[in-house]
């Protein structure tokens, strides 16, 4: 724990007992006790289901239920409500540091209590404090938004901050990494639902509450294991190619290490993010027609009759067929057909050329020559490194795309020089 | 293309019809509602969820529930025919015929037109002297009322469909979606609740939530069928290398499911089976051994293997206990394990002898020796009888090898 995180925190307990001190706060409704308590145990159990927004960030959806018990109960029961909310029980599960325990407490509650001032200034009113079932007036809205933005905005900031000081990234780069377009919209929507619960607890009372947590509830858990689904599914495809291969001494990691040079010819290429992924998939599984082909072809130390390497020059389409059976990887199909042609137009199996290759099939056909020249085969013994990497540029413009080649012969250079250092 | 243009006739046709025929409709307010529901229904049932086998199931609870309370019949069905029409006409993953679909549409029309006295009902209750507590429950009631109805009548066209038993197709349908459905009648109460203070923002703000869960619900059953293609895609390629035994594990898979379905096996349970089946092989696989020391390795093999795989990995107990002796099964603690591990035993079995003697009748297999290990135990015998069932609904061809190909 550095000095200057140390002081920040020092400066933020401050400003929250100033705060706290010194505000004209709104009382604490007593009477409205249940629904409070079940807010505060909603906002416990939807903290410990917070999930990450594809976006970056976990706006969880505690953050409604703040808006929630700002807007019905007033701003010291919402400030009560995200100390309780700040930390989730699984934190002292997992041990999380008290000193970091304590830091998301005080930087909720100070957003909080600073929404909170703000929307008791421009004249909001908690509901439970105003004649229940009366419609909404329009003057609430401003206070109700300013609040909002603030505590959103204000809890980001902190957030950042902290995350600046304690890791040396400038606050910029944190904040340059946040999709704001799609974090507008979770939290225009969170905002509403918020919205909408404070006025279900005014009319219907706790039982109101109880029926919008099953929405909730199931929105979180199917995107929780969604999201974990997703993310382990390079990993089923990556152990299950491994198995395959394994038998086989000649291909064994053949599929693992391709994906690694498609990988770097890839980020080379500035691809990020989803189409990285796909050509790694790709990568993966572009030769999963390969094991079809008759074991003894593979690992045969003669040279091949024209007829058997007939037979290995099907293994591109009989991926196409395989995977085509695979609605999720249908965009990897076209790659993995045509990762055996070449830009002169000599390969198999379509004999097409140049810019007619798709892109990442010509990553993909880059990657599969150095991994087929850095490893042993029957005939003839593993190249070493550079001997490697000037054979693909031998190649370079005739079998292989020379912009691609470069590539990974810059990303491989830089990545050894990293292991250098 | 024609499901497009259809649309585009419907949608003018019906818009044009409803607007004539009813004068409610005719003022501006009145324009303005139905078109509001209609974007909502429309949206909802562009977002349904498609199940395995290709069933679409247009979950629709909370747009019915909330408007056949909040809003007269008039406006409900001619926004749902309007909007919901069209978002069924429009849906591209929905794979069935346009007919099918434009059963879909009546039937559901059908049965919002049957609640909307119900919902009638409980609004006049509402602003009534009704308290809060029963009324939530009066309109929770009605969205279970109407959900069950939903999905029985769903099961009865796919019963007719697939000629299925229609029991067999409303558990089907609805194990996956008990959970959307429950968030769909809890938002219809919502919006019902908050209408007379939120208005329209908040039906739009609660259907934006029941829009975002099913969007997850339709995101996490492409990543389930994602990984149930790839792994049985991947396990084809495998068994490429020893052409005789292709389309073997798939056809193991579906016969043990099949048998597991009967035999009361939880959706969980059900997916493990289904891996472990097409997995139990997986030991063997390009290796070419025999006899009876060999046999227990591959299940070791296998089941190494499929520990290493996540996803899969609670498969791995049940390969390793496949080629176990029906004996030991039969005295095994873990009992669904146990007989996961016996269905996987029988049925890579039966397919077995089925490859080498086409011309017998499944049934006379099962009751032939070759299964006389099975019937040791009571398990194991009733299993067999769930067999013959099985065997009997099935076409045989669809347990021979030769109709993989075709």
């Amino acid at each position: 724990m550095s000095l200057r995180v140390k002081v920040y925190f020092g400066f933020l307990v401050g400003a929250l007992a100033l705060l706290l001190l010194v505000f004209p706060w709104p009382e604490f409704p007593w009477s409205a006790w249940p629904a409070i308590l079940l807010l505060m145990i909603l906002s416990v159990l939807a903290e410990s289901m917070a999930f990450d927004l594809p976006v970056g960030g976990t706006v969880s959806l505690t953050f409604a239920l703040y808006i929630a018990g700002l807007l019905y109960a007033g701003p010291l029961p919402a400030a009560a409500m995200t100390v309780v909310g700040a930390v989730p029980p699984q934190d002292f599960r997992d041990h999380k540091p008290i000193f970091r325990m304590a830091f998301n407490v005080v930087m909720l509650s100070l957003s909080m209590l600073v929404a909170g001032a703000l929307f008791t200034t421009l004249g909001g009113v908690p509901l439970v404090s105003t004649d229940s079932g009366a419609p909404l007036v329009p003057s609430m809205a401003i206070p109700f938004v300013v609040a909002v933005l603030a505590m959103n905005l204000l809890n980001t900031a902190l957030f950042s901050l902290v995350v600046a000081l304690s890791s040396g990234v400038s606050i910029l780069s944190v904040w340059r990494d946040q999709n704001l377009a799609a974090y507008l919209i979770s939290f225009t929507v969170l905002a509403l639902l918020g919205f909408g619960m404070a006025q279900l607890i005014n009319v219907a009372g706790w039982s109101g509450a109880a029926l919008m947590v099953v929405p909730f509830a199931v929105a979180r858990q199917t995107f929780q294991v969604y999201r974990q689904l997703s993310d382990t599914y390079s990993e089923t495809i990556r152990s299950f190619v491994a198995a395959i291969e394994a038998k086989d001494t000649y291909t064994r990691g053949h599929s693992e290490r391709v994906a690694q040079y498609t990988h770097i010819i890839a980020s080379e290429m500035g691809f990020k993010g989803r189409s990285v992924e796909r050509i790694v998939y790709a990568a993966l599984l572009h030769d999963v027609g390969k094991i079809g082909v008759r074991r003894g072809l593979l690992t045969k130390p003669t040279a091949l009759t024209s007829a058997e390497f007939d037979e290995v020059r099907m293994h591109p389409e009989d991926g196409c067929k395989i995977l085509g059976s695979v609605e999720f990887l249908q965009d990897i199909v076209p790659i993995v057909r045509a990762h055996h042609e070449r830009v002169d137009g000599g390969g198999y199996p379509d004999g097409i050329g140049g810019l007619d290759i798709p892109y990442e099939a010509r990553m993909l056909a880059v990657a599969d020559a150095y991994d087929a020249m850095t490893s042993s085969r029957p005939y003839r013994a593993a190249l070493a490194r550079d001997a490697a990497l000037s054979e693909l540029e031998s190649v370079a413009g005739s079998q292989l795309d020379a912009e691609l080649v470069a590539a990974l012969v810059s990303g491989l250079s830089q990545e050894s020089t990293e292991a250098v250092q | 293309m024609t499901a497009r243009r259809l649309a585009a006739v419907w949608l003018t046709a019906l818009a044009a019809g409803i607007i004539v025929a009813f004068s409610e409709v005719r003022t501006a307010q009145g324009l303005s509602v139905v078109a509001l529901l209609a974007v909502l229904w429309g949206l909802n049932a562009l977002l349904g969820a498609r199940l395995g086998q290709g069933s679409m199931v247009y979950v629709d609870t909370a747009m019915a529930l909330s408007s056949v309370v909040l809003f007269s019949s008039t406006v409900v069905v001619s926004s749902f025919l309007v909007g919901a029409g069209a978002g069924i006409l429009l849906n591209g993953r929905d794979q069935s015929s346009l007919g099918y679909r434009l059963a879909q549409v009546a039937r559901k029309s059908i049965l919002v037109l049957a609640v909307a006295p119900l919902g009638a009902l409980v609004r006049g209750q509402a602003s009534g002297q009704l308290d809060t507590l029963s009324l939530q429950a009066a309109l929770v009631g009605l969205g279970l009322l109407y959900a069950i109805a939903d999905l029985l009548t769903d099961a009865l066209a796919e019963s007719v469909r697939n000629r299925t038993s229609v029991a067999d197709e409303f558990i089907r349908l609805a194990r996956p979606v008990v959970a959307i459905y429950m968030g769909h009648v809890s938002t219809g109460a919502v919006i019902v609740l908050l209408f007379p203070t939120m208005g329209y923002v908040g039906l739009v703000a609660m259907m934006a939530l029941v829009l975002m869960m099913q969007n997850s619900f339709n995101l996490l059953l492409r990543i389930r069928t994602a990984y149930h293609e790839t792994v049985s895609a991947l396990v084809l390629a495998a068994e490429m290398q020893t052409p005789s035994e292709s389309g073997h594990a798939k056809r193991v898979a579906d016969l043990a499911t099949a048998v597991g379905r009967r035999l009361g096996f939880r959706s969980s349970e059900l997916e493990r089976l289904g891996y472990a089946a097409l997995l139990h092989d997986i030991g063997r696989i390009g290796t070419e051994s025999d006899g009876d020391a060999a046999q227990q390795s591959h299940a070791q093999v296998g089941a190494d293997i499929v520990e290493q795989i996540p996803f899969v990995s609670s498969a791995a107990p049940i390969v390793r206990a496949h080629e176990l002796d029906a004996e030991v099964l039969f005295g095994m603690a873990d009992s669904n394990i146990a007989v996961a591990a016996l269905l996987v035993k029988v049925a890579s079995r039966l397919d077995c002898m089925l490859r080498s003697a086409p011309d017998i009748k499944p049934a006379e297999l099962l009751e032939s020796e070759v299964f006389s290990d099975m019937r040791q135990g009571a398990a194991g015998s009733r299993i067999l009888r769930q067999f013959v069932q099985v065997s009997d609904d099935w076409t045989p061809e669809c347990i021979r090898p030769s109709c993989e190909e075709s």
